[in-house]
Formats: C-alpha cells, sequence, structure tokens
C-alpha cells in the first residue's frame, strides 16, 4: 500500500513567551487579555520589564500612571524599565 | 277488464251498480299492483273513477258513503303506497343503471347508500301522481263528509290523510326519502354547476334518458340561465305535493341534511390532495352561487340555539339559517383541513395559501381548541417519537412555528406546540442543541434566520389583509372573544409546563402571549426548545471550533455571516469568543500566505499543508478528552474554558504528542520559527490529535481510494502501515505516541498520562470500519488489506472520496462501545455472546429504544467484520443476560439502556 498525504491543516496554539501564565496585577492569564481588552494578541500586548517580569501592557501602563506606583515594578519594587529588543 | 267509462252508466240509479263498480275497480286495481307498470291510460281511467265517484256521491246514500270512505282508504292506500314505495326503493326496473353511471361520473365517488336502480325522475312522477291523487281523493272525501256528517268533515278528511301519511311514512322510510332528495339535490347542483363552468347546457349527450324530462324541465324553468331562479321554481313544485301529502317538515329537514353533507363533501373533495392553494374562497363561491337558493328557500323560523348564544353577533342579512350555513362552511373546512395540518406544515412555504384558510375559518369559528388538540396529537404520532431524528423534528419545528405563525398570529397554538416540543426534546434528545446549530448553519435557513426584520411586517400584512367573507356570517367581535379565552386559557394551562417563556399559564389571556411570542423570533424560539441561550452560544463556538480543525474545506465567509447574524439577535459581547476564533483563523490564513512567499523554495508544493494557530483560551477544549474526534462531546460545563492555562495546558498537550512524518514535522518547526521571529514574544505549540488532512491511498491490486478530513492521528497511523504490512499493538502504541519501550507497563488510569491505548483503539477501529485494516486471527495483531476486491463498494470509493467527517450513524452505534468492552470485542474474535452484548450497548446507546427485530436486523446488516449470523433467539438470549445484569430494561416491547 501507498499512502500520500495531499493535503493536511495542522493546529497550533500561540502563547506568550513570559516567564509566567498569569498577569500579576490582573490576574487573567497572558494569553488571554487584560480587564479592559476583547481581543487577545497583538491587541491586548505583553510587557516585559528589565526585572524580568511581565504584564499585560495595559496593566502595567494603568499602573504607572497612578499615583502609589512610583514607577515601581509591582512585583519586586525595583524601577520599572520596559526591556529594549 | 271492465272499462271504467261504463261504470257511471249502470252504476248510476242503483245502490247494487255501486256496489258492483266498486267491485270492479277494485279488482282492477288488484290486477295493476304496480302502478309504474300502468299504461297512461289505465292510470286515466283510474282517475276517471275517481272522478265519478265524486260526481256521484252527492245522490248517494249514507252507507255508499260509508264504503266510499273505506273505498278512498283502500284506494290512497293502494295508489300512493304503490305510486311510491315502488320505485322509491327502487325495486323495478333496471333501466336506471345509467343514471346511476352518469352519477357517478359526476359526483366521482360512487355511493354505496344508494340501491343500483334508483330513479330520481321516477321517484318524483310518482310523488306527484299520489298528490294528485290524494287531492282527488279528499275532494271525494270532502263531498262523502257533506252527506254524511258535515260536523265531522274535517274529521273524516283528517282520517282520510293521517291514514295516508302513515303508510307513505311506514313504507316510505325516511331513507329512501332521503336518497330522493339527495339524489335531486346533487343533481341539480351539478346541473346548475356544468352550467356555471361551460355556460352551455347542450353538451349533455350522454345524460340517461329518465332524467331527460326533468332536466328539460329545468331548463325550461331556467330560461334566463340563473340557478338562484330555476331552484325555487323547480322545488315549488315538488314542495307543493309534498305539502298535500304531509311530508313537507320531513322533507325540509333533509333538505337541511342534504345541504350540510353536500357542504362536507365539497369541503373534503376540494381540500383533499390540495396542499398548495386555498380553497376556501372556491368553497365560499360554491357555496354562495348554488347552495344560496336552497338556503334560501328553508325559512327555519326557530332561531338556532348554537347562533343565538352569541347574543353580540347581529346579522345584517340572511336568516340565522344562512348564517348557521356559513359558520358550518368555515367550520368542515376547518375539519378538513385541521386533518391535513401536519403535512400542510412539511410543505411549509408552498402551503400558504390552506394555511390562510385554516386560519379564516378560525377567525369565523369558535375552534382553536380543537385545532390545538388536533395539533398536538398529530405532532406527538408523526413526529415527536423515536423514529423520527432529531434534526427531523427540528427541520419540522422551524416549518411549525412559522405555519402557526401564520394560522394565528396570536402565538397561541404555538405556545402549546413548543410546549410539547420542548417536554419532547428535553426527555428523549440531548444532542438537540448540537442539531439546531448545525440547522442554523446550514446555507438553506440562512434566509430564514437573517430575513427576521421583514417577518413581522409580512405578519402585520396578514393581519391586515381582509379576507372574503361568507356574507351572511359576522364574524367574532373581539370584545365577546376575550370573555370566553380568559375561561379557555384557565382551563388548559399546564402545571407541568410553567417553566421558561413558552408556557401558557393560567394567568395569561391571549393577548399576553402574542405579545411575548412578538418579541421572539424564530431562532429565539428555537433556542428555548433546545436548551437555552447559553448552550446555544457554547454549542456554536463547539461547531466552529470542530468545522475550523476538522473539515478541510469549509466556507469562511459563511461561518462569518452566520456569526454577524448570530451577534445582531444576541448581542456583541456573548460572542466575543466566537468572533476571536474567526479572527484566529483569518490571522493563521495571512501568515500562511507570508511563509509561503517568503519561504516557497522549502515547503513541497504539491502538498499543501496549513498551520491554524489559536487563541487557546477562547476556543472549546481541543484536548482530546473533549473527543474532538473521538465522538460527541462531553457535555460538560467545561466545554469552552479549558481548565488549564498557560504552561500546564501545554505540557498536557505535550504528552498527546504523536508520530509526525518528516514533511510535517518540518512544517511545523518552519512556521515555529517564522512565528517566533514575526510575532515575538508570541511562540507556536503543536496541538497533536487535532488537525486533518486528505489522503490518497492506493492498494496492491490496483485499488485508489481517497479519504478527505481524516485525523491527523488516524493518516499518521496508516502511514506506518505503509512502512510495515502487520504491527502488533503494543509496537503501534509505542511507535504512534513516541513511547519508551517500557512505557506502556503503566496503567492509563494510575497516571495522568493520556488514554494511548483509547486513541489508538479509535483510529485502528476507524480504518477497519473502511475495510483498510483488519484484525488478524492471533487476535493481537492489524494488518492492512491489500485485496479488498470483494468489498462490494469499492466503486463507490474511487468515484468520490470518502469524508470522515460523515460518519454513519449505525456504523457510529456499533463503534461507540464504551472504552473498555471496546478493548473486549477486539480481543475475541468471534460473535461471543458477550460481542453482541456490547454491539446492542452500543446501539441502545444512539437510539433511545428498539424492538428485538430491529436489532437483529441491524445485527445482521451492519456486522460485517466478523459477519454475525445468529438467530433471532441468539439476540433474545443476549438480551436477557444484559437484562438479568441491569445493563438494559425492557418496556412495552422496546429495550433501552437503563441509567
Amino acid at each position: 500500500m501507498r499512502c500520500r498525504i495531499t493535503r493536511a491543516r495542522l493546529v497550533a496554539a500561540w502563547t506568550w513567551n513570559a516567564n509566567d501564565d498569569l498577569c500579576g496585577i490582573c490576574r487573567l492569564p497572558f494569553d488571554g487579555t487584560c480587564n479592559a481588552c476583547k481581543t487577545p494578541g497583538d491587541d491586548c500586548p505583553l510587557a516585559l520589564g528589565e526585572c524580568r517580569h511581565a504584564f499585560h501592557l495595559h496593566c502595567i501602563l494603568k499602573w504607572l500612571s497612578s499615583e502609589t506606583s512610583r514607577n515601581h515594578c509591582p512585583l519586586c519594587r525595583q524601577e520599572w524599565q520596559f526591556q529594549q529588543r | 277488464m271492465q272499462s271504467s267509462q261504463e261504470l257511471p252508466e249502470t252504476s248510476r240509479s242503483l245502490p247494487d251498480a255501486w256496489e258492483t263498480a266498486v267491485h270492479h275497480l277494485q279488482e282492477a286495481l288488484l290486477e295493476r299492483r304496480h302502478p309504474t307498470q300502468h299504461s297512461t291510460v289505465e292510470r286515466q281511467q283510474l282517475k276517471d273513477a275517481l272522478r265519478w265517484l265524486v260526481s256521484t256521491s252527492q245522490r248517494a246514500s249514507v252507507p255508499f258513503c260509508r264504503y266510499a270512505v273505506l273505498f278512498l282508504k283502500e284506494f290512497v292506500r293502494e295508489q300512493v303506497w304503490e305510486a311510491l314505495l315502488e320505485p322509491v326503493l327502487g325495486c323495478t326496473h333496471s333501466t336506471c343503471a345509467p343514471w346511476n353511471d352518469s352519477r357517478k361520473r359526476l359526483t366521482g365517488t360512487a355511493d354505496c347508500d344508494t340501491p343500483t336502480s334508483f330513479d330520481p325522475a321516477a321517484t318524483r312522477a310518482c310523488i306527484a301522481e299520489a298528490a294528485e291523487l290524494l287531492e282527488q281523493a279528499l275532494q271525494v272525501m270532502d263531498v262523502v263528509a257533506e252527506r254524511l256528517d258535515p260536523s265531522r268533515r274535517l274529521y273524516w278528511r283528517g282520517a282520510l290523510s293521517v291514514d295516508a301519511q302513515a303508510v307513505i311514512l311506514q313504507q316510505v322510510t325516511q331513507t329512501a326519502m332521503r336518497r330522493l332528495v339527495r339524489s335531486m339535490f346533487v343533481w341539480a347542483l351539478q346541473d346548475a354547476e356544468e352550467q356555471v363552468v361551460t355556460g352551455n347546457s347542450d353538451e349533455l349527450g350522454h345524460v340517461p334518458s329518465q332524467y331527460d324530462s326533468l332536466r328539460a324541465q329545468q331548463r325550461h324553468l331556467r330560461s334566463e340561465g340563473d340557478c338562484a331562479q330555476a331552484v325555487p321554481l323547480l322545488l315549488a313544485d315538488l314542495e307543493r305535493q309534498l305539502a298535500v301529502l304531509g311530508l313537507l317538515d320531513q322533507w325540509r329537514d333533509l333538505v337541511v341534511v342534504q345541504i350540510y353533507e353536500s357542504i362536507e363533501e365539497r369541503a373534503y373533495r376540494l381540500a383533499r390532495d390540495e396542499l398548495h392553494e386555498g380553497v376556501l374562497d372556491d368553497l365560499l363561491a360554491w357555496v354562495q352561487k348554488l347552495l344560496q337558493p336552497w338556503v334560501a328557500v328553508m325559512p327555519l323560523d326557530p332561531p338556532d340555539a348554537e347562533i343565538s348564544m352569541r347574543e353580540g353577533v347581529q346579522s345584517t342579512s340572511g336568516s340565522a339559517f344562512e348564517r348557521k350555513v356559513g359558520y358550518f362552511t368555515h367550520e368542515t373546512l376547518l375539519h378538513a383541513r385541521l386533518s391535513q395540518l401536519f403535512d400542510l406544515i412539511v410543505e411549509y412555504p408552498a402551503s400558504k395559501a390552506p394555511l390562510l384558510d385554516i386560519r379564516r375559518c378560525l377567525e369565523s369559528t369558535d375552534a382553536l381548541q380543537e385545532t390545538t388538540q388536533s395539533l398536538c396529537s398529530q405532532l406527538e404520532r408523526r413526529l415527536l417519537h423515536p423514529g423520527a431524528s432529531t434534526s427531523d423534528i427540528l427541520h419540522h419545528f422551524v416549518n411549525t412555528i412559522q405555519s402557526l405563525l401564520l394560522v394565528d398570529p396570536h402565538g397561541y397554538l404555538l405556545a402549546r406546540a413548543t410546549t410539547l416540543v420542548r417536554q419532547y426534546l428535553r426527555r428523549q434528545c440531548p444532542e438537540a442543541m448540537t442539531r439546531l446549530v448545525e440547522l442554523f448553519t446550514s446555507p438553506e435557513y440562512a434566509e430564514l434566520f437573517a430575513l427576521n426584520g421583514q417577518q413581522q411586517q409580512q405578519q402585520q400584512q396578514i393581519d391586515h389583509c381582509p379576507g372574503p367573507r361568507f356574507h351572511a356570517y359576522t364574524h367574532l367581535e373581539d370584545a365577546s372573544s376575550d370573555d370566553t379565552d380568559d375561561s379557555r386559557s384557565e382551563t388548559d394551562a399546564d402545571p407541568a409546563s410553567s417553566d421558561g417563556m413558552f408556557s401558557v399559564s393560567g394567568l395569561e389571556t391571549r393577548g399576553q402571549i402574542a405579545h411575548r411570542f412578538a418579541q421572539h423570533d424564530i431562532l429565539h424560539i428555537l433556542m428555548g426548545v433546545c436548551g437555552g441561550r447559553e448552550r446555544f452560544i457554547a454549542e456554536f463556538q463547539f461547531y466552529l471550533a470542530r468545522k475550523l480543525t476538522t473539515v478541510m474545506d469549509y466556507e469562511f465567509e459563511l461561518l462569518v455571516r452566520n456569526l454577524e447574524v448570530l451577534k445582531v439577535r444576541l448581542g456583541e459581547t456573548s460572542l466575543n469568543d466566537a468572533d476571536i476564533m474567526l479572527k484566529d483563523i483569518s490571522d493563521s490564513r495571512r501568515f500562511m500566505n507570508f511563509i509561503r512567499q517568503e519561504k516557497h523554495m522549502e515547503l513541497d508544493s504539491k502538498q499543501q499543508t496549513e498551520l491554524v494557530f489559536i487563541s487557546y483560551l477562547y476556543w472549546p477544549l481541543l484536548c482530546p478528552e473533549a473527543g474532538t474526534h473521538f465522538g460527541p462531546p462531553e457535555r460538560t460545563q467545561s466545554l469552552l474554558a479549558p481548565n488549564l492555562t498557560g504552561s500546564e495546558y501545554f505540557a498536557t498537550l505535550k504528552s498527546y504528542a504523536h508520530h509526525l512524518n518528516a514533511d510535517l514535522e518540518q512544517f511545523i518547526r518552519l512556521c515555529q520559527e517564522s512565528f517566533a521571529r514575526q510575532r515575538a514574544p508570541r511562540v507556536l505549540h503543536w496541538i497533536p490529535v487535532a488537525g486533518v488532512c486528505d489522503l490518497e491511498l492506493e492498494f496492491a491490486d490496483g485499488r485508489h481510494v481517497e479519504f478527505t478530513n481524516v485525523p491527523l492521528l488516524n493518516a499518521m497511523l496508516l502511514e506506518l502501515f505503509a512502512e510495515q504490512p502487520r504491527w502488533s499493538r503494543n509496537a503501534l502504541r509505542q511507535k504512534l505516541f513516541l513511547l519508551e519501550p517500557g512505557g506502556d507497563a503503566t496503567p492509563d488510569a494510575a497516571s495522568s498520562l493520556p488514554p494511548y491505548d483509547a486513541l489508538l483503539q479509535g483510529a485502528l477501529r476507524f480504518w477497519s470500519r473502511h475495510g483498510i485494516l483488519r484484525l488478524v486471527d492471533e487476535g493481537d495483531f492489524y494488518e492492512i488489506v491489500e485485496h479488498g476486491g470483494t468489498e462490494p463498494n469499492t466503486r463507490e470509493w474511487q468515484a468520490s472520496p470518502i469524508d470522515a467527517t460523515q460518519i454513519d450513524p449505525i456504523a457510529d452505534a456499533l463503534s461507540a462501545v464504551p472504552g473498555p468492552a471496546t478493548e473486549k470485542i477486539q480481543d475475541k474474535d468471534d460473535n461471543t455472546e458477550e460481542v453482541i452484548g456490547n454491539y446492542i450497548l452500543g446501539m441502545l446507546a444512539n437510539f433511545e429504544s428498539l424492538t428485538l427485530e430491529r436489532m437483529h436486523q441491524m445485527l445482521t446488516m451492519f456486522c460485517t467484520d466478523p459477519p454475525f449470523r445468529g438467530t433471532l433467539g441468539d439476540v433474545a438470549a443476549c438480551l436477557n443476560r444484559l437484562l438479568d445484569a441491569g445493563c438494559v430494561r425492557y418496556e412495552r416491547g422496546l429495550y433501552a439502556r437503563t441509567g
């Protein structure tokens, strides 16, 4: 018998390559969205800090814009710097 | 025989002569038993004798007068009796056959009530003669009574006619009378009808001779060709004669019966086999044109109870009887239509006109309750039984909704039907929602669900469309009907169905129900019937997921359109997940195009491979536990949200990883690299088990088989067989799931490992069901079927590719045996009782309940590997065993699974 695959459709799942599964601020999965968004992926991206902590971009921006944050990472309290690639 | 002309001369002077004359007359009468056999001359002689009696009786003495009374009684008895009875009962001549033939021809039905030799024309003539004779006899009586005892004249007269009537009524039974009226009536109607149709009465060449005279008479009467004038004239004669005989009252009743019967016959005849055209207008026009003259001459004075009950009705024209006929016409057609209601619903868009008939009849009568009962019993008898598949029920129900809204825009009928169907589906068809989604997404229903806004407009148009009504019938005033409705809905409120928005509660009037229904469209009603909005959304998403990952060719645009329609109905937010699913697909497509352009050198152009990457949190669980490819999904609450996120999820995926051929392996790697580069910091993880492909198989005997939509795992399994024609299950398991050689010692249940055996079993079963693989005798080995020439359906396979998603429900039934049982089947290679038992359990899992015969039939038909040769008794024995074990139960001839 000869067996030939003429067409195929494979399925894959994308995920953010972060150190954690959940956003430290909103406690929602990175692969989903922050509270404010509806569409995951590039519309609700991830922000990595120099401290290697990751958050939803929208979450960390909201945090940074608040008075209490003093521009610190909410997890490790180091000064927040967006990781440059 | 003595001539009657001699009588006056011999008996003018002497009483003896009178007596002799009477004697001779009697003899003459006795000799001629059959008046219809009398010649015209003889009849004339008899009449002359009567006249002579009239003239002589003035001079006769009292004894003669007494005798004359006796004679007259005798005379009337004989003459009237004979004249009427013989032809009416139809035992005289055989000359009437042509009449019957023509009658059959005209009515289209053979009436078994009519004797073979019934001659209405002769009967009429006899009635006329009897009337004439009685009239003369009465004249004689008057004269005789004058002489005898003037004060008792009326008594004598009464005695004579009562006697005559008694004789007639006794002998000429109601049936005979009815026959006469009926045939007259039918005849007159047909004549008038022919005239209406052709406008020319000369075409009646083959009319039987004996009603030529009647026809001629009528043609004469009908000088203006107007049936409305002809009928009263025709009736006037008969009526006068019957009045003389004292039979007018009976006769009227008979005509009334005839009018009703002819309406009934007409209504059923018009409605029969006519599922597409409305007939109410025809019927009303027919009644108006042909029956109205008859109706008009029936001055039934006592107001009919049925009509007078409705005090709100003020008739503007026509008698109570006319209104009653109008009511009856509507009611009869309603009955005729109700018997076809189910078929009308089946035919739905084509049967709009008959349904509107029903609606108008309902408006004109008071039969909503009856209609509801009829509808419900038809639904139960013809739709809601195990023989009807769930999708059939839903298809029919879509039609039902539309039809019933047309029939009864208030939605009362629909509410009852909905309750009925919902209860049945909830009890019997757990997969109803899946079928509903299929129905919703099928292209043929796209129009229906998309055009809902316009539907209400149509509905309003129908509401305001005035229909022609029987002129004498005034239909119910709203005010008067409201009262009855209140009491009605209170009486038939079903306490069991008090849940949900479709129940009919005792406190609601029909108006309130209507208001509720106006706010919901067909889709909402259907969702309510099948289990609610949330279930529908979940099921729709599952449908999308299945379609997008297990079918090679799907119409993406159609799915998008379905989603848009749903968004309009159910709101954007509730369908966010589905939205994201479709967005994933278009993202993937863009990405694939990009890859193709960038790397086209590296991708094999012959093999069209694509990758779909998904936002896994938004897709229904694609892990194999949900059984994406291996049967219906588990109906759990976690249908939508995978309970694992992030690293746990991907770890689980990894454990499911199976063997991929080099091409696909390379393809995945390429995609992953490309994706990681382009969309950093996102990465892709391959989801094993989900995925499909098309296959081309070539066998040693030259067979060429194509498969489409084959699960990837199954394809990989088969590829292993291409390398090596014979595998043991253990070897397959290790090879396919990339296990360590020692790994199979671990029992599946003890660890969190995926059920490899079940997956492998599914794939093996898939191929053996299609006759590609077979279990070889040693039990644990499978080998490829290279020479399948004996398979009868090989040719069909060559014609078109086999679609693996189109699973035969029966084959499914046979394979849907629960896990451990499956193993046993495969372990034993023959039809042991245990195997049959497992098959039976499988069948009963898919069918609600089955009879013994049906199960045996199915086993012999579908168990081909190895073939089942057991008898009915074997199956019964096996069922008994299962009964003992408590696996099945037996009720009223049907077997069903317990629990």
